[in-house]
């Protein structure tokens, strides 16, 4: 089990490194000239080539990466050309809110996912099934901008039972979540569904009624505990994708999250903090992998070996 | 076929001794999006208590469906019953509600498969799968209930059995998961065994290690086994009474000597011919030519017309009866072998 965790941490390390190469390219391929953006318009020559020798840009590509990583490992993403504030500040001040949505979106992406996907196999090729495939094709393929614009209008602008966008508490999370789990729910599922019917044809769920296991212990017990691990890896794999994935409905309801910051500095290309944010969101990728990757072994005993 | 010695005891024929299970006229099929087909045709099996009876035939011949059906196993749709009845200690099972049924499979009846590396669901720990039986149909406690475990793996040649019940399924071999099949398919003690080409997947030193247990179990525990195979020679290791299936029809019944000694049906015969044998050099084995054929394409006379060395126009026309030859042996044949 240790060896386990070592080699999965050592490979969670390389990528990590692959991706601080990958976001430094990206800077040197932005094509827009940092030094002429901090510098102004009406700077001289000189003023511009003295800035550039001041952030250290004249210098060759391999040494500028190696101060990168030297200032990244100190924590120092850099500063933001527009704000004029820390960019690991910055990103630290939405993290919160980011993370706030992504608990409260992957909550409701499960609750309607899960169950309705295992509905649907279990009454595979039936009306019921046909219906939850559909609710979750429409959940699937509505834009996240026409649901959210959707439940803010008929929840919280008809119904009042909510604020109307912001940030804040419990209920001002409810209807961003939502949003976000009625369009993500839909691919759990649809992951769900599919992993459920080739498991429920596996010879093991045969044995189970044979043995006069109840049909629904059949499906919840020996199925779920099989069927359950691509959607868990698909979870996982969420955790990383919510630091982007989320910029639609953080405008909608004035969500001041990562997709916000990400955003704002895309339009106005401020290079330090897109790649700050870049940096965090490949982060949390890896980082859900790694959980998934935890969680597995747990549920199904032939991953502990390896 | 020396070791096939006529055994003293002849009450062996179905009609002799009183049936525990008995399959009667059942037909049934599957409905697909290209339309529905009869899978089975009339099929009548009987399982004396306390014996042990072959269903033999090759692969595709309705053996497995036909229990699959009996147990209720078989999802519907797809799979509906047209007629007849399937009757277990009195009942039948067929007009049972799911919960009644739900109480007779691994109770009364036992199940094991063909496949034991699958079987076993690999998440869970051996001792969870065989408890689970005795918390469905037995009230135990959980120490209870291990010890009975424990007992029966020991019973079915286990090695250290109480270690057994931490282990999960990918640590174990073939031989040890059938092994742990079997005792989890006995562990309430059923009335009836269905064996479902038990140890087609196993090695043959493996094969007559598993043949000789189930033996020796159900002269301990007094019980029935419906053993289903494609091969000859576990039915002469173990059957009394054999029946051969084809293109899901019985085609023969009789019992296991009289089966080998004088099989009626071409197919039989053809099945009894195909079978290496040592003393015999030969450099190539005999077979049938042809396949089966499928559900969806079977002839108007008998399924085995085109493929049979004795057919006449009467086989291709005209379905044969089933005939009773005497208590041992009934053929369902135009031109059976004398």
């Amino acid at each position: 089990m240790f060896l386990f965790l070592a080699k999965r941490f050592g490979a969670s390390g390389l990528i990590v490194i692959g991706i601080t190469f990958i976001t430094f390219l990206l800077s040197y391929f932005i094509p827009a000239d940092p030094v002429r953006m901090l510098a102004g318009r009406s700077a001289t020559q000189e003023t511009v080539e003295s800035i550039r020798h001041q952030l250290g840009l004249d210098q060759p590509l391999p040494v500028q990466y190696l101060k990168y990583l030297g200032r990244l490992v100190q924590g120092d993403l850099g500063r933001s050309y527009k704000q004029k504030t820390q960019v690991a500040e910055l990103i630290a001040s939405r993290m919160p809110a980011t993370l706030k949505l992504l608990v409260g979106a992957i909550f409701f992406e499960v609750l309607f996912g899960i169950p309705a996907g295992i509905f649907a196999a279990s009454r595979r090729g039936r009306k019921a099934d046909n219906l939850a495939m559909i609710a979750s094709f429409v959940g699937v393929s509505a834009p996240q901008f026409v649901v959210g614009l959707l439940l803010l209008w008929v929840f919280a602008y008809k119904m009042a039972l909510y604020p109307l966008g912001g940030y804040g508490g419990l209920s001002h999370l409810i209807l961003p979540a939502v949003t976000l789990g009625i369009t993500g729910g839909g691919w759990y599922s649809r992951m769900m569904r599919s992993s459920m019917v080739d498991v429920l044809q596996q010879d093991y769920i045969r044995t189970a009624r044979a043995k006069g296991v109840r049909e629904s212990a059949v499906v919840l017990v020996h199925g779920l505990r099989n069927a359950v691990l691509p959607v868990i890896a698909m979870i996982g794999m969420d955790i990383g994708f919510f630091m982007s994935w989320t910029v639609v409905v953080e405008s909608v309801y004035g969500w001041p999250g990562i997709g916000q910051l990400t955003w704002q500095s895309i339009q106005v290309i401020d290079t330090p903090v897109i790649m700050g944010v870049t940096l965090v969101a490949a982060l949390a990728i890896v980082i859900g992998n790694f959980m998934a990757d935890l969680i597995m072994p747990l549920i199904d005993p032939r991953l502990r070996v390896r | 076929m020396a070791e096939q010695k006529a055994r003293p005891d002849s009450r062996a024929g179905p009609d002799n001794a009183e049936p525990l299970l008995s399959l009667k006229g059942l037909t049934m099929g599957f409905r697909t999006d290209e339309g529905s087909f009869i899978a089975l045709e009339d099929v009548s099996y009987e399982v004396p208590k306390g014996q042990t009876v072959g269903l033999v035939g090759e692969s595709g011949c309705g053996k497995s469906v036909s229990v699959m059906t009996a147990m209720r196993l078989l999802p519907s749709p797809p799979a509906f019953i047209r007629s007849g009845q399937v009757v277990f200690d009195g009942r039948d099972l067929l007009k049972l509600v799911p919960e009644s049924m739900r109480h007779i499979r691994g109770n009364r009846i036992g199940m094991i498969f063909q496949e034991p590396m699958t079987s076993l669901n690999p998440t869970f720990s051996i001792g969870f799968q065989m408890r689970e039986v005795l918390r469905i149909h037995r009230s135990l406690k959980r120490k209870e209930a291990d010890e009975l475990c424990t007992d029966m793996l020991a019973k079915t040649g286990i090695g250290a059995p109480a270690q057994r019940l931490k282990q999960y399924p990918h640590e174990l071999s073939g031989g040890l998961r059938q092994r742990i099949m079997i005792a989890m398919a006995l562990l309430c003690g059923p009335d009836l065994l269905i064996a479902d080409e038990p140890t087609t997947a196993l090695d043959v030193t493996i094969q007559a290690q598993i043949l000789e247990l189930l033996k020796e179990l159900q002269q301990d525990l007094q019980m029935s086994i419906l053993m289903i195979t494609h091969d000859l020679g576990v039915v002469a290791e173990s059957c009394r009474y054999v029946y051969v299936m084809y293109a899901g029809c019985v085609v023969e019944s009789a019992e296991a000597e009289r089966i080998f000694s004088e099989p009626g049906h071409p197919y039989t015969r053809g099945l009894i011919n195909s079978r290496p044998r040592i003393a015999e050099k030969r450099e190539w084995l005999k077979t049938i030519p042809g396949m089966v054929p499928g559900p969806d394409n079977r002839p108007p006379g008998c399924n085995y017309a085109e493929r049979c060395e004795r057919c006449t126009e009467q086989c291709r026309q005209e379905q044969p009866q089933f005939v009773q030859y005497d208590h041992k042996q009934a053929v369902a044949c135009w031109n059976p072998y004398p």
